[in-house]
């Protein structure tokens, strides 16, 4: 093997092995945080009455925008979901975005819809609206006909109709708690600073649901939507949580997300040819306040949860992440001027620099890796002891920090009541690091090359529906 | 395979490096089970704390019931509470009597008081969620005999017990305090303002000439006189209306402003219209919003044709306005005849006209 080559593999173990420690350190230095930080927020809990928040006439009114194409089969329980929260004063405005099923049908026919005036009061740039309807029978719902953009167009067409100043977005395939809304929006009754505030996404596959709420929550039996449980346990509590801690937000997801209208509509709207449009929105508010000397602060709150279908097949769970990784790309192409930017604090310190180096190029060094490792192997370069030790390490790594974001929930929330399932959660943390992680690096990985081959599609995601069996199809 | 073993443990022996991978794994293989045995640990722990406490409080909420309908003395029923169960026991009543007024509240309250000088003694030294969770339940619980701790607690060192301490004080008829957190709002500047005026209005009318004070004292930062106008505002409180003209006259900063216009529409007379009338036009778009919603509670037709204009205002938030203060004054007619006439608010206006 030549010298150069040799020179090659060595520089790529380096980096390799600088990013395993960094990815990993990261991971468990925001456990650490998420955990002081969410045993302070279970105990803070016990001194915050969430009946008495709602009885207090200084909670704002909220607008609900829920941007939904194709939703016909779970788009009635996300809306009785919408109208039974336990807040004094919302509205909720849908945004058929183009669909070419028979959402907007089952809409008009449940809740009676008739074309109703509305005027927009701002003047972001949408895809044509095509008509506005009223319900008969809940005089705060509404729905938006608009021909097709895509999610972050119909988030911007209802933006432009809402009228209050805040206004919280998320999607046709969620359930919202009762008491989530008012708890989102709590951190904007503590510090008037605040410009927007994320709950925590929860795994509906598995639960029963009924009447708009969650009745019972189970884990899933497909097995791919359980490692998905852990992955956002991981995302959740062991991760929004300490950003949260080291105020470093850098993402409200789009799942759920409050926001205040009139910044949202200063800087623009969302991107609207984004398909990370929730990332992008959360980098382009903090870039706003930090540019504009404007003090602000963006909270994620662990106790709101919305409950969405996650994929049980691999192919919708394989373009899910294709997109999700292309959004992450685009953005961070977009705004890499924030990339160890002091100006933008820590922000631009910390908060980006790990979205850009560990979440974009992650899976690209971990492909690379798998690939140089092999080779490196066969050439008889590296030691397949110490392939393998790395390897296990990697595995055990990846376990203990799945295993610290179950404990955390099991220390805070507690949301799957048998024991059953506890057991179980903790026995995928060792299958999930040993299949699922793998497989979502090669989507991941996928992601990139579709990016770089210029595809920007959305994807069509058919739902079944929250409750059935078989969750999400493609 | 020998050869291999062989292999594995002369790399394992000889090669520090090695060694210490394997060591890191261990210990971080160790980690993971022990993470694990917590998880299970604390399930059984909780599951089996959750239990004593579902049957505790079952018995106590029966005794509470047999004291309420007077077969037993609340006394007796305190006496039937062990130390160790003090936080669960006066949690359990707190959530009840949050509920309660009058004679039942007196009940719940009588079943606390033998354990409350015990929670005071023990305010010291607690975290600060301890502390809130503590004076959460003196303000509802033991309000009367401990007023002077829940007052002290204003100043406490953090915001979550500070801002507990006021919700205490901010009910209903409990305006006496009203000075005494109006003193102490900077440590709440940044509450929501809407939140803080309505805490403070929920005192009721008696906080009233606590709020004029405030309101009037140039002293107080901007923000404290705006939360004071827009609390006095929920109060209608009538006194309000020629300190509010005053404050429009002296041109203040435009929260202030804002503020004192929405309070003189809730509370103005048709007097003040010429003055609301000025502020229309004003470079504010805020203000001009402000000013179109009170010029439409207060005048009578003659101002029509100042909200006519105001419906092509530049702002779609003052044109909504000026469209709904029309509305209320001469109920419809002239929107209906300015949407049929193709005005570029028509859509607007046949919105205005639809609402309730």
């Amino acid at each position: 093997m030549s010298a150069l080559l040799l020179v090659l593999l060595a520089v790529f173990h380096a980096i390799a092995f600088a990013y395993f420690v960094l990815l990993n350190g990261y991971y468990l230095m925001a456990s650490v945080f998420s955990f002081r930080a969410l045993r302070r927020y279970a105990r803070r809990l016990s001194s915050i009455d969430v009946d008495d928040l709602v009885s207090t006439a200084g909670a704002p009114p909220v607008t609900i925008i829920v941007p939904s194409y194709n939703e016909e089969a779970g788009c009635l329980e996300a809306v009785r979901s919408l109208l039974s929260l336990n807040y004094p004063e919302h509205e909720v405005l849908i945004v058929n975005d183009g669909s070419t099923d028979r959402t907007l049908e089952i809409l008009a026919e449940q809740f009676q819809l008739i074309p109703a005036p509305r005027f927009p009061l701002a003047d972001i740039e949408t895809a044509p609206v095509r008509s506005v309807y009223q319900s008969r029978i809940h005089p705060n719902l509404w729905v938006i006909d608009k021909e097709n953009g895509r999610r972050a167009d119909a988030i911007n067409a209802g933006i432009n109709y809402c009228r209050t100043h805040l206004f919280c977005a998320t999607d046709a395939d969620c359930i919202l708690e009762r008491d989530a809304l008012i708890r989102a929006v709590r951190p904007f009754l503590e510090d008037e600073t605040t410009i927007a505030s994320g709950g925590i996404i929860r795994v509906a596959n598995g639960c029963k649901v009924g009447n708009g709420s969650v009745e019972r929550v189970r884990l899933p039996g497909a097995p791919l939507a359980k490692f998905q449980v852990i992955e956002y346990f991981r995302a959740f509590l062991a991760g929004r949580v300490g950003w949260d801690a080291l105020r470093i937000m850098l993402l409200i997801s789009g799942a759920f997300g409050v926001f205040r209208r009139d910044l949202v509509v200063k800087v623009g709207g969302y991107s609207a040819r984004s398909i990370g449009e929730d990332l992008e929105i959360t980098i382009r508010l903090h870039r706003y306040c930090m540019e504009n000397n404007i003090p602000y602060r963006i909270s994620f709150v662990p106790d709101p949860v919305a409950w969405t279908e996650v994929p049980e097949k691999l192919r919708v769970l394989g373009n899910q992440r294709d997109r999700w990784q292309r959004g992450l790309i685009d953005t961070m192409v977009k705004h890499r001027a924030v990339l160890f930017n002091r100006r933008y604090g820590r922000i631009g310190m910390i908060a980006f620099p790990y979205f850009f180096v560990l979440e974009m190029l992650g899976p690209f060094i971990e492909a690379v890796g798998y690939v140089v490792l092999t080779l490196a192997l066969v050439s008889g370069v590296a030691s397949p002891y110490f392939a393998a030790i790395f390897l296990l390490m990697a595995i055990v790594v990846g376990m203990v920090l799945s295993v610290i974001a179950v404990a955390l929930e099991e220390l805070t929330f507690r949301r799957y009541p048998r024991t059953s399932d506890l057991l179980q959660l903790l026995i995928l943390c060792v299958a999930e690091n040993l299949f699922f992680r793998h497989i979502l690096t090669y989507y991941r990985f996928r992601g990139i090359v579709s990016y770089f081959r210029g595809i920007d599609g959305w994807g069509s995601m058919e739902r079944a529906g929250f409750g059935r069996a078989e969750g999400v199809v493609a | 395979m020998e050869s291999a073993l062989q292999a594995f443990f002369d790399v394992a022996y000889d090669d520090p490096a090695f060694r210490i991978a394997l060591f890191s794994t261990l210990v971080l293989t160790a980690l993971a089970l022990s993470f694990g045995m917590l998880a299970i640990v604390l399930r059984f722990r909780r599951d089996r704390a959750d239990a004593r406490r579902a049957a505790l409080e079952a018995e106590w909420e029966s005794g509470l019931m047999d004291v309420l309908d007077g077969r037993k003395r609340a006394e007796d029923l305190a006496a039937t509470v062990a130390r160790a169960d003090l936080a669960a026991y006066l949690d359990l009543l707190y959530r009840i009597g949050r509920h309660l007024h009058g004679a039942h509240l007196d009940v719940v309250r009588c079943a606390a008081a033998p354990f409350l000088p015990d929670l005071v003694q023990a305010l010291d030294g607690q975290d600060a969620e301890t502390r809130a969770k503590y004076i959460q339940i003196l303000g509802v619980l033991g309000f009367d005999e401990h007023h002077d701790v829940i007052l002290r607690s204003l100043g406490d060192a953090s915001p979550l017990v500070a801002m507990v301490a006021a919700r205490a004080l901010m009910r209903r008829g409990r305006h006496a305090y009203a000075r005494d957190v109006l003193q102490r709002l900077s440590r709440f500047e940044t509450w929501s303002g809407s939140t803080l005026s309505s805490l403070l209005a929920v005192m009721g009318p008696g906080a009233s000439p606590a709020l004029r004070e405030a309101l009037w004292d140039e002293r107080q930062p901007v923000w404290v006189r705006v939360t004071v106008a827009r609390a006095l505002e929920k109060l209608h409180d009538f006194e309000s209306a020629d300190l509010a003209v005053a404050l429009v006259q002296n041109d203040p900063p435009s929260e202030l402003l804002c503020a004192s216009l929405d309070l003189l529409g809730s509370i103005g007379r048709e007097e003040h219209v010429p003055l609301l009338r000025a502020c229309c036009n004003h470079a504010d778009e805020e203000v001009r919003i402000s000013a179109i919603s009170a010029l439409g509670r207060l005048s009578g037709n003659g101002e029509a044709e100042a909200l006519l204009r105001s419906i092509g205002d530049e702002s779609p938030w003052v044109a909504m306005n000026a469209a709904r203060s029309l509305k209320k004054l001469e109920g419809g007619r002239m929107l209906r005849e300015i949407a049929a006439s193709g005005h570029e608010r028509a859509a607007l206006i046949e919105q205005i006209l639809l609402e309730p």
